[in-house]
């Protein structure tokens, strides 16, 4: 029995056949997905699934009244049923809307949906200081001093506005102290933990109360909670932002064993761990992680003053108030305008961008990538040969990477540097886009691009020889002919490059 | 194992190779039990079938019985696939008949099946076998790639997360997210095309004659 002769070859099928096989695949493999996701509880429509707590999933969903984004929090369904803590859910989620705090997860609404009970909060898309904990892990780099005073100045404020309400979170940690779109940090999953687990607790069935390595000795013995204990778990994250490492570690799996370190054994000295930790902030740490509640700050109130007198004092922050962040930008909608930009001309810039920076700073390990993107530029048309660029590019897609980085968490240690390496990466990407002529890739050079300029400018190096050049060839970028649509300039949109501060150098936003 | 399709045959035909047979039998038995399934076999039903179509084959490569100037292997697994699927079918309704006695309907064996055209049946074959042998390229390719590249794949090309959110997560920067997603594509696209060599006209090409033996154990050493 023959097949016919018009046989399936996957290589030759469009990208999008094969990823919608792919999909079967990938979930004939998987658990079945998440019912909830394209489901509406209320006015909200889920989305994609954001995370797992032990009592409830946090998606991403829509406010179709307002179109606004919002992060839902759904009980999960083992535990719907339990009126009891259905109703100490929504209980608790109407406490929290009481604590309006500039540090504190806002609570939008509670849509209920038959048994279904969810809390509607902010949307926080800086992830949690576990994260910046992890990622700061893998490239074996500590946060800086002021940046760890900072994120607990404000964790700290947060927590002492629930505190003066009568609330206590039981369960804060790095992962609970998430940063909002501008930075801020933001303490989430609060009173509803409390109410969750006390009920746990009480019927017997969950894990013991919070989370073993931040639990403070009262609640490791069991006993009443205060916001003392709060303060012990900040304590905690504050000596692990600092040191990066845990004042007491669970060895041989054992929860029990940690707990008891926490009751009995005296807390390592956090300059024993980081040797330049201000003494001053190394005695609020300690102070905080003192066995006994009235020895410590009384509550996050107390702590936040103590921080905030000596931030006073202590060097400024890395991003003055005068320099805003870098906007984010709509990738996505870049992506779709980037498709129809003429590849070269990106890459043109890109490279005038980078070769301006390798004035700066000249890095020779980097000369030759950009060499070659030049040459692309340039030289005499050789899409063909892309084997020469893709080889080249390997090497770049390190630096790639690691500018892109550079230019994302624009130091303020080696600002131009960074930016350099991002402009540099531009022209990499760019060279890479338009040698495969992907369009993902090219979105992705006008994005690191985009991001260089945010750290030259945020860098306050004068670089007007460079600012003249980059507007020179924004510019001509701008003017060049994509066809029937006109020029790049109309199709850019209008928010594609960020607002330059005043007096900062002038001209590419202004440019249209 | 680093193989096409054509080297993996030839493997197996060796009774000796256990690990040839074990990739064998890691790609063709979830797409024949799948098979079986959507020509509306049950559960056990599928395994049994799949089972015996296995044991099929191992002989008919053993003893030369399956003939390769006939046409394309997995034309021929099809013919195997699709005959057992029948006389399950077939089974199914002399049971049927015992057990409600007098019922007989006069209905036609591949009534139970949602769309018996034997188009339709090709088509189901053929997706089954596209989804094997992604399933196949995933397994080789994960290892290769690392989890990381994976997971931005599935998250960003599969499950169509913005790029930030899968940055975030996987703690990349948002260019890695684009770089991962070509690349896993890539290699997918690419271990396909070269582990499905039967994809030629298989009739104009002997694979299984005994000089093409001889060439791929030589290019092998």
């Amino acid at each position: 029995m023959n097949l016919p002769d018009d046989d399936f070859t996957p290589a030759s099928l469009a990208d999008d056949e094969l990823l919608s096989d792919l999909r079967v695949v990938v979930s004939r493999r998987t658990p079945p997905a998440d019912l909830l996701v394209g489901a509406s509880i209320g006015r909200y429509e889920i989305r994609a699934p954001l995370g797992e707590g032990g009592m409830a999933r946090v998606y991403r969903a829509v406010d179709t009244a307002s179109g606004d984004e919002v992060a839902l929090k759904v009980l999960k369904p083992e535990y719907q049923t339990s009126p009891d803590i259905s109703r100490r859910f929504a209980q608790e989620a109407q406490t929290m809307g009481r604590i309006k705090h500039a540090h504190v997860a806002r609570i939008f609404d509670t849509p209920e949906d038959g048994s279904v009970r969810a809390i509607a909060m902010e949307l926080l898309p800086g992830g949690s200081l576990r994260d910046l904990l992890l990622r700061g892990a893998k490239r074996r780099r500590r946060l800086r001093v002021t940046a760890v005073v900072r994120f607990m100045l404000q964790a700290a404020r947060g927590l002492g506005a629930a505190h003066a309400v009568g609330i206590v979170h039981r369960d804060i940690k790095p992962g609970n102290l998430m940063i909002d779109g501008a930075g801020r940090v933001k303490v989430v999953d609060f009173g509803v933990v409390l109410a969750l687990e006390r009920a746990t607790w009480l019927t017997g069935v969950g894990k013991p109360i919070g989370t073993p390595a931040y639990m403070s000795p009262e609640q490791c013995r069991g006993e009443r909670v205060c916001p003392a204990s709060d303060v012990y778990a900040l304590g905690v994250s504050l000596f692990e932002l600092l040191t990066g490492r845990l004042p007491f570690v669970e060895e041989a799996a054992s929860p029990f064993a940690l707990m008891l370190k926490h009751i009995q054994e005296p807390p390592p000295d956090p300059r024993r761990l980081r040797g330049r930790t201000p003494d001053w902030l190394a005695e609020v740490v300690l102070r905080c992680l003192q066995k006994d509640p009235k020895d410590r700050f009384a509550d996050g109130a107390e702590l936040a003053k103590a921080l905030a007198d000596q931030e006073e004092v202590a060097p400024p922050p890395v991003r003055s108030d005068k320099t805003p962040a870098p906007q984010r930008i709509n990738v996505a909608a870049v992506r779709e305008q980037m498709q129809r930009l003429p590849q070269r001309a990106i890459v043109a810039w890109a490279c005038r961008c980078a070769r301006r920076v390798q004035q700066f700073n000249p890095d020779p390990r980097l000369e030759r990538s950009l060499a070659m993107a030049e040459e692309f530029v340039y030289g005499a048309p050789r899409i063909e040969e892309t084997d020469t660029l893709t080889q080249a590019l390997g090497r770049v897609k390190r630096l790639r990477n690691a500018s892109f980085r550079a230019a994302y968490h624009a130091d303020a240690e080696m600002p131009v540097r960074g930016a350099s390496q991002a402009a540099l990466a531009a022209a990499a990407a760019s060279a890479c886009a338009a040698a495969r002529c992907a369009a993902d890739a090219a979105a992705d050079a006008a994005y690191v691009a985009q991001q260089a300029i945010a750290a030259l400018d945020a860098s306050g190096v004068p670089l007007t020889d460079f600012w003249q050049g980059a507007q020179r060839d924004y510019h001509r970028l701008l003017s060049a002919s994509v066809g029937a649509e006109g020029t790049v300039g109309d199709i850019l949109p209008h928010n594609f490059w960020p607002d330059r501060p005043p007096g900062g150098p002038q001209g590419l936003a202004t440019a249209r | 194992m680093d193989t096409t399709q054509t080297h993996l045959l030839w493997a197996v035909r060796e009774s000796g190779n256990q690990e040839a047979w074990c990739v064998f039998f890691r790609i063709y038995a979830p797409m024949l039990r799948q098979f079986a399934k959507r020509l509306g076999l049950n559960e056990v039903e599928s395994d049994d079938a799949t089972q015996e179509v296995l044991i099929v084959v191992q002989n008919a490569l053993r003893d030369g019985s399956y003939d390769p100037t006939r046409g394309k292997f997995r034309g021929w697994l099809y013919g195997v696939a699709r005959n057992r699927a029948l006389s399950a079918h077939r089974a199914r309704k002399r049971r049927t008949r015992v057990q409600s006695a007098g019922g007989d309907t006069d209905m036609d064996l591949l009534s139970g099946i949602p769309d018996h055209r034997e188009d339709a049946l090709r088509e189901v074959w053929e997706q089954e076998w596209r989804f094997a042998l992604l399933e196949e390229a995933m397994r080789n390719l994960q290892p290769v790639l690392g989890n990381k590249a994976f997971r931005a794949f599935e998250l960003y090309a599969l499950q169509n997360l913005p790029v930030a959110e899968v940055a975030a997560e996987l703690g990349i920067a948002p260019a890695s997210v684009y770089t991962y997603k070509n690349r896993v594509l890539g290699a997918i696209k690419k271990w396909i095309a070269r582990f499905d060599d039967d994809r030629d006209d298989a009739s104009d090409a002997p694979d299984f004659d005994g000089d093409a033996y001889l060439d791929l154990k030589d290019t092998q050493h």
